[in-house]
């Protein structure tokens, strides 16, 4: 009973002093360059289809040599985050990935019997954008903080041998985790710690067929260092 | 001394041709060879004037045949990334077929040349490849007919209009086009993807009078202008089968990103091609074996391989402004 008792104290003195250690914690990583850099996947999209269609002397009746239906492949990135306090819950953070997707093209229905075939081309594709962070510290559990995200920029493909570049927007949402590992009062580096991103990127220009703008779910895990 | 040479090149039906073609490129041009080498055909003068018969035929009078061949030139002229002009000089009484110097276009009757809606003949000089005349006649066995909506009972005279000009400029035939063989004899074309394909694609048809990419991509390489060679590309590579090139086999290029179909041959033993005027971007090849017209009323070789399977190569070829491609193989099976 008495043991018990005694127990109760302490357990409510460390549930007291933690949310303290966090708050010290947060509050010494203010105004503080972030610098993050990490690994993850840019999934796949449709790109839309397209069809070898010759005219015929009936209008409005094409004669189709064969049909043509284009995707990019889901693909590993490697990315790298620049943040920039902006005071309160919100930062502001530079961006930039690269990632070695295919694109796919399944050809078919060929009027001569041509074999199905899917011709494959590699692009290096570049994106860098910026946009605003907001931490929602409210919802932290256990010193892992989530945050939402959204903002835009620019998307560079570069086909295969280097010699064609295509350029598109991309506008994207999404959020994340983060948890500080390690901190420190003072010196240049100031924290360290991980963090978790997910997003929906809204694809425009580049590489495409329809015109309509293409999603594509990235999500990503890095290290941070907190200058 | 410079010698004149005649040659002539029949449209819309097959017949043999009398002038080369030029292998390098994937369209084919006209070529004459010289002891210089082979020279495309190409006019050097900055504006081609021509004349129109003065005859008529039943349901198109002088005045209705001047106009839709003006339009025809017109829509030769039309092509931004090519440089040619044309110039009505007047009517006359000259025949299409007299090597006068004058460059003229008109009816004339051939029935001889029962399945010829028309042709064009030229007058060369054989040192420097430059066309010297270059007239054409619409044989006038056939009905003609000037409707903008066309006659399903005629054929379209603007139409076939744009294809002899198009051999005028230097042009030769294109394959992009599937035909079958009628019961009676001949072939019947399905689809054209070509203004310059050498089958009419029938009465009441007026889809000629509107140039394709192949015929932009043809004329702008001949006179190439507003940044051609700078902002086009090509695709380099060899058909091969059994380990071997193929001669003659007809390679097309379709931008994965517009659909437009480029297309050309493998003109040499080692199976090469090389397809220009492309925009740059990836493109879906096929290589298909030349059988949807006669060969010679493509090109007058000899060995042209048409034993293989349709095929796709397995990789996107991309086509880099000002350049061409990296080269690359496109293996076929025989049939």
């Amino acid at each position: 009973m008495s043991a018990i008792a005694r127990r109760i104290p302490v357990i409510s003195l460390l549930l007291v002093i933690a949310p303290a250690l966090a708050a010290a914690q947060t509050a010494s990583l203010l105004h503080r360059i972030e610098v993050a850099g990490g690994v993850g996947v840019l999934m796949g999209a449709a790109l839309g289809s397209q069809n070898a269609d010759l005219r015929t002397a009936t209008t409005g009746q094409p004669y189709r040599l064969f049909s043509s239906s284009t995707r990019m492949s889901a693909a590993p990135i490697v990315d790298v985050r620049l943040g920039f306090p902006l005071g309160g819950r919100y930062a502001v953070e530079a961006h930039t990935a690269y990632g070695h997707p295919e694109i796919r093209t399944a050809l078919s229905s060929d009027a001569e019997h041509a074999p199905d075939l899917t011709a494959i081309e590699r692009l290096d594709q570049y994106v860098f954008d910026g946009g605003l962070v907001v931490s929602l510290d409210r919802w932290s559990v256990a010193g892992v903080h989530p945050f939402v995200t959204g903002g835009g920029g620019y998307v560079r493909q570069l086909h295969e041998g280097l010699v064609v570049i295509e350029d598109g927007r991309v506008f994207f949402a999404g959020g994340g985790v983060k948890h500080t590992i390690h901190t420190r009062p003072r010196g240049f580096i100031r924290g360290i710690g991980a963090r978790a991103d997910a997003r929906l990127n809204w694809l425009s220009g580049g590489i495409h067929i329809d015109e309509n703008v293409r999603r594509h779910v990235s999500v990503s895990g890095s290290l941070f260092v907190v200058f | 001394m410079t010698r004149h040479v005649r040659g002539a090149i029949a449209a819309l039906m097959a017949a043999a041709l009398t002038l080369n073609v030029s292998p390098a490129y994937g369209y084919l041009h006209l070529s004459v060879t010289t002891a210089s080498g082979t020279k495309a055909l190409v006019w050097k003068t900055p504006r081609v004037r021509w004349f129109a018969s003065d005859r008529g035929v039943p349901g198109v009078t002088a005045s209705q045949f001047q106009a839709e061949i003006a339009q025809a030139f017109a829509t030769w002229e039309a092509v931004p990334t090519a440089s040619i002009a044309f110039q009505f000089v007047g009517f006359t009484s000259a025949s299409p077929n007299d090597e006068d110097g004058l460059t003229v276009l008109g009816f004339d009757s051939q029935p001889d040349l029962e399945r010829v809606l028309g042709a064009t003949s030229f007058v060369l000089d054989d040192v420097t490849g430059e066309i010297v005349e270059s007239d054409v006649f619409f044989n006038a066995i056939f009905t003609w007919s000037v409707s903008a909506a066309g006659d399903p009972t005629r054929f379209d005279l603007q139409s076939v209009a744009v294809h002899e000009i198009g051999h005028v400029l230097g042009l030769g035939h294109s394959a992009l086009g599937e035909t079958e063989i009628r019961p009676e004899g001949g072939r019947r074309v399905l689809a054209s993807g070509a203004v310059m394909f050498p089958i009419s694609l029938g009465r009441g048809a007026i889809a000629d009078r509107t140039l394709q990419p192949d015929d932009i991509a043809g004329a702008s390489d001949l006179y190439p202008d507003g940044g051609f060679t700078e902002n086009t590309g090509g695709l380099l590579g060899r058909v091969l089968l059994n380990g071997r090139g193929v001669l003659g086999a007809h390679v097309e290029a379709m931008s994965v990103a517009t659909g437009a179909i480029i297309a050309g041959f493998s003109l040499r033993e080692s199976g090469e091609f090389q397809i220009r005027g492309l925009a740059p971007g990836a493109y879906v090849v096929r290589v298909e074996p030349l059988d949807d017209a006669d060969i010679e009323s493509f090109f007058s070789a000899t060995g042209v391989d048409i034993n293989f399977q349709a095929a796709f190569s397995p990789r996107l070829a991309v086509a880099p402004a000002g350049g061409t491609s990296e080269r690359f193989d496109v293996t076929v099976r025989p049939k």
